[in-house]
């Protein structure tokens, strides 16, 4: 049988059937909540203008790309206009070229932070709540030292003995960011594994790992992913908040929360140098809130 | 016998991503003063929301009541807003299925006891008081209130009956709870009762006490009763009349004794045949799945699943009741209006039959024998 | 503790049993203050012994909390017991390891009493069926497969819903492919917790007549958890009634219908809601039943029943009786049957 064959014949099966009808009842679901809607479409957004940013800037040398420094003093302190919706800033530098390059910046932060956190705090959830004991004990009281120090100052700690720049400033987010999720994880854990399908699966002799990642793990990725969504944005927040403070990405790296400080001397008269990168860093942010919010209701489960 | 509630031809709908679900389809049903009525049916057919519907606890939305009338003492409830009120506050009471939840775990027995006493079937009461109660915990039974609630307690025989007003639900067992439960709804004497499944969760030793001391209030208090089941057994040891329903219709209206005499509807017949009893267990049950709601079938809803479908009949139009000789409705074509109790019983007797689908597979070899997949032993 | 014979039924006495549970206890300890110190313990299951043949229904009934579901999960190897023995097919269960239970997993699988929750929710039934074959590296791919198709007919399910989630399918679907799941690796033994109870009447009728056909196609032993007597008479070939941990009359279905001992079971059938005067032949004269089971962490002095019998004399809440053999093979733990008690 060819591919278009196999394919065709596929088309027409009930597997393709039940799949299509999950994936419709599924987008039903979102549809019922606008705001969702209105939040996957922002996100959406952003990612084609992350990826095609180098196109979409009008001046992508202006943008301070892989800390190349750009100058053009003879149009510093342009205010905005038709040339330069966002104005430009006291290099001549054009700030909405260097809003879009942010975007790829703060995308790939959000992304970083959150992998490396899920990599270590969902596998740890997951024992804990399943394992119990000692290892329960040990890893949830560290969770509870990580998580009784505020997430930003925690981030400071981190990164004062460091070299400041933007990996710092991820590895620094992460650190703080997994015990999240392994208390989310966690508390899922403890509930699911008292179903009787979990026990089912004890007597047939299956092992520990295989319970605890083919069992048990589709049963939390609900409460993960509406996290994750949630998160994305707060990450991107406390990442600005970093480079606002000046220990995350230094100039000219074109990072929304490096270019609010640096625009934050010259308010109130020279207020497009801040503004717009606030409200990309608050758009952003309210984006994934909303995405999340509908994920939750969609899923119908409980994040704090 | 002078009806008390009278239910006609109510619809109930309910909003879902399939659609519109048609989940009561025309509900006509009527209790006499001092009647027990049963509503049996299995899980989904609707009698939980007719029960709900009545009183007026359906959740609205998805829930929507497209049409029908339900009259108490002939005022209907579902137009009058004002007298459904009043009528909820003073004559009706409800029994659920799980105390549990319908006990507040943080208040005492007594405290709930009062709550009930003295604010049931007041219209208005001031901000002043209910702030005082909830402050001060003034809500207090009074001496005689509290004699009324012993007094309650010893009928539904609850041992302790003074101590059990100073305890929390938790520390009572299922039974006790739903003991209480049954006090907290009698206690203001109300005329008309609502049990939905109110034993469902109990062990059969004390279900059959609750049942032996409900049927004593309902004697005693003159109520008149709609109890919510899906067990038969159950309601016929309550019931004076029994309402089958199936798939959001009423299939057959008959006293109990009719009903347990000779079911006529095929969907009862099948119900009946399917509870184990103690001298056989032989039933190849009913076949078939409830129907979606969003696209009930045409005609009768239950003829997909019925051993006496009859082709171009059955599933043309909805099946209106044909009132028996004896005074019975069966919703069933297999039977005319004012047909003869003799002629309907033989015709239930020939005409359905429930056959052993499986019993007749495995005898022409279409499953099973040796199973194909010998493996080897570890 | 237990002074039970030995228990085999005669009928059988060549055969060898595949199950033969001894004086098996389970009891939870009570911990209480800050160094959870042990303060008790609740006799889940208090010294439980009888024998199960190849193809044979025994059904353990009870009410809720009597330690019925403790001792399906004791036998099943699911939780381990503090006192006593199980030996399945030969094997001493107590005595082996996690690696080496596993063969005998195998030969021993459950039903639960609700398939809602004894199926993953996130998993396809293709693959909740096939998991048994995956854990135990039976066959290939493809065969597993097949595998699946065969079991989904063999319980009478569309092959075309193995794509869906247990989530799409009725009560009494889901609880075909629980039922489906266990007979994957070939049991000889089924452990049913209430398989039913769960389900609306007309679907557990069918049910039952499903797992009575799997009885006769595959000779399986069932082992029948429920609360509910009258579902037992005609299923199962022996009973044993329990209450708070013990048997109180363990005899064969026939028996213990035809002539109840124990006032105990008198007192469940008469319990038993009938919708057919012809049952009333087995349900004994009016009894007034009274209380409900008692804390099992407390239980009462004496015969444990004895708050709640109506047949109830001095010795009852000082004597804890024995097990006594009254007719062949038809137990009862009731002092009513011992010669030096009796009044």
């Amino acid at each position: 049988m060819s591919v278009v064959e196999r394919y065709q014949s596929f088309k027409e099966s009930e597997q393709a059937n039940r799949y299509r009808e999950e994936a419709l009842r599924f987008a039903w679901r979102f549809r019922q909540n606008p705001m969702s809607l209105f939040g996957l479409g922002m996100i959406l957004l952003l990612i084609l203008i992350a990826i095609f940013a180098p196109y979409i800037a009008p001046n992508p040398a202006h943008a301070g790309w892989r800390g190349e420094p750009a100058v053009d003093f003879g149009n510093a302190w342009h205010e905005p206009s038709l040339a330069h919706p966002f104005g430009t800033d006291q290099a001549g530098r054009d700030i909405l070229s260097r809003v879009i390059f942010g975007t790829r910046l703060s995308l790939i932060l959000g992304l970083v932070v959150l992998t490396i956190a899920i990599g270590i705090g969902v596998p740890l959830g997951l024992i804990a709540g399943y394992v119990g004991g000692i290892p329960s004990t040990i890893i949830m009281r560290t969770t509870d030292v990580f998580l009784s120090v505020p997430p930003l100052v925690l981030a400071l700690a981190v990164t004062v003995p460091l070299q400041p720049g933007l990996v710092t400033a991820m590895l620094a987010i992460s650190i703080v960011w997994w015990p999240w999720y392994t208390r989310l994880v966690y508390g899922e854990v403890v509930s699911v594994r008292e179903q009787d399908f979990v026990e089912a699966s004890r007597g047939l002799g299956t092992g520990r790992l295989r319970i605890i990642f083919r069992e048990i793990l589709p049963n939390v990725t609900a409460p993960i992913t509406v996290k994750f969504s949630l998160d994305m944005g707060y990450a991107i927040l406390v990442g600005a908040g970093l480079g606002f403070l000046g220990l995350g990405a230094q100039p000219p790296t074109p990072e929304w929360g490096t270019m609010v400080a640096q625009g934050r001397i010259h308010l109130p008269d020279r207020w497009w140098l801040s503004t717009f990168p606030g409200l990309a860093i608050f758009l952003t942010v309210l984006a994934f809130n909303f995405l999340g919010d509908g994920l939750r209701d969609i899923f119908d489960v409980e994040v704090d | 016998m002078a009806p008390i509630l009278e239910v006609e031809d109510l619809k109930v709908h309910f909003d879902t991503y399939e659609g519109k679900q048609q989940v009561l389809n025309g509900i006509d049903l009527t209790v006499n003063e001092g009647e027990t009525v049963a509503i049996v049916g299995e899980s989904g057919c609707g009698k939980s929301v007719t029960a709900r519907t009545i009183i007026g606890t359906l959740a609205q939305p998805p829930g929507e009541i497209v049409s029908g009338e339900v009259r108490y003492r002939g005022e209907d409830l579902l137009s009058d807003r004002a007298a459904a009120q009043r009528v909820k506050n003073e004559e009706m009471a409800m029994i659920f299925q799980d105390p549990m939840t319908h006990l507040s775990p943080v208040f005492t027995i007594g405290t709930m006891m009062a709550d009930i006493i003295n604010y049931r079937g007041k219209r208005s009461i001031s901000w002043m008081r209910m702030i005082r109660d909830a402050i001060g915990r003034g809500n207090r039974l009074s001496a005689a209130d509290r004699e009324r609630c012993v007094e309650m307690f010893t009928k539904l025989q609850i041992p302790d009956p003074e101590g059990i007003l100073d305890r929390y639900p938790v520390e009572l067992s299922g039974g006790m709870r739903q003991r209480v439960l049954i006090a907290m709804a009698l206690i203001t004497d109300p005329d008309f009762l609502i049990a939905d499944e109110p034993t469902t969760a109990l062990d059969v030793t004390v279900q059959s006490q609750i049942l032996d001391i409900l049927a004593e209030r309902i004697a005693e208090q003159n109520l008149s009763v709609i109890y919510v089941t899906h067990n038969l057994g159950v309601a016929r040891k309550l019931a004076d009349r029994i309402y089958v329903m199936y798939a959001g219709e009423i299939a057959e209206v008959a006293t109990t004794e009719q009903l347990f005499d000779q079911p006529m509807h095929p969907y009862s017949i099948g119900l009946l045949e399917s509870i184990p009893k103690l001298t056989e267990f032989d039933s190849e049950g009913i076949g078939g799945l409830i129907p979606n709601y969003t696209d009930p079938p045409s005609g009768c809803r239950f003829h997909p699943r019925c051993p006496a479908y009859m082709e171009g009949t059955c599933d043309v139009e909805q099946v209106p009741a044909f009132e028996l000789g004896d005074g019975r409705y069966v919703a069933c074509y297999l039977y005319e209006e004012g047909m003869d109790v003799e002629t309907a019983a033989s015709i239930a007797d020939t005409e359905v039959e429930y056959e052993d689908e499986e019993l007749e597979q495995f005898a022409a070899g279409q499953t099973g024998g040796t199973p194909p997949w010998e493996e080897d032993e570890p | 503790m237990s002074e039970e014979p030995a228990m085999t039924t005669p009928v059988r006495e060549q055969e060898s049993a595949l199950l033969e549970v001894r004086d098996l206890e389970k009891y939870y300890p009570i911990t209480a203050g800050l160094f959870r110190r042990q303060v008790g313990s609740v006799r889940a299951v208090d010294g439980v012994s009888f024998d199960l043949y190849p193809g044979e229904t025994f059904a353990i009934v009870g009410e809720s909390g009597c330690g019925k579901t403790t001792l399906a999960k004791t036998v099943a190897a699911l939780q381990e017991p503090t006192g006593g023995s199980i030996v399945f097919d030969g094997r001493s269960i107590g005595e082996l390891s996690n690696r080496e239970l596993k063969p005998v997993r195998r030969q021993v699988q459950v039903v639960y009493q609700d398939p809602a929750s004894s199926l993953n929710p996130r998993k396809r039934i293709k693959a909740i069926v096939a998991e048994p074959l995956i854990v135990h590296d039976i066959g290939t791919k493809a065969e597993r497969r097949e595998r699946v198709d065969e079991l989904l007919e063999q319980v009478d399910l569309p092959v075309e819903y193995k794509y869906r989630y247990p989530g799409g399918l009725s009560g009494g679907q889901q609880q075909r492919v629980a039922i489906a799941r266990a007979l994957a690796l070939n049991p000889k033994l089924l452990v049913l917790d209430e398989p039913t109870s769960a389900l609306d009447v007309s679907v557990q009728a069918k049910v039952i007549k499903l797992l009575e056909r799997l009885q006769r196609e595959y000779g399986l032993a069932y082992l029948i958890i429920t609360h509910d007597l009258s579902l037992v008479k005609n299923f199962a070939d022996r009973i044993g009634v329990m209450y708070l941990g013990k048997f109180m009359e363990l005899a064969s279905s026939d028996d213990l219908f035809d002539n109840p001992m124990n006032p105990y079971t008198e007192q469940l059938l008469s319990a038993i809601p009938i919708v057919d005067d012809e049952e009333l032949k087995y349900k004994p004269a009016e009894i007034s039943l009274k209380g409900e089971a008692p804390d099992p962490s407390s239980p009462p002095s004496g015969c444990s029943f004895h708050p709640r019998c109506h047949k109830v004399f001095d010795a009852c809440s000082k004597i804890d009786p024995a097990f006594y053999d009254v007719e062949s093979d038809h137990h009862v733990r009731c002092l009513l049957y011992d010669d030096d008690h009796r009044e």
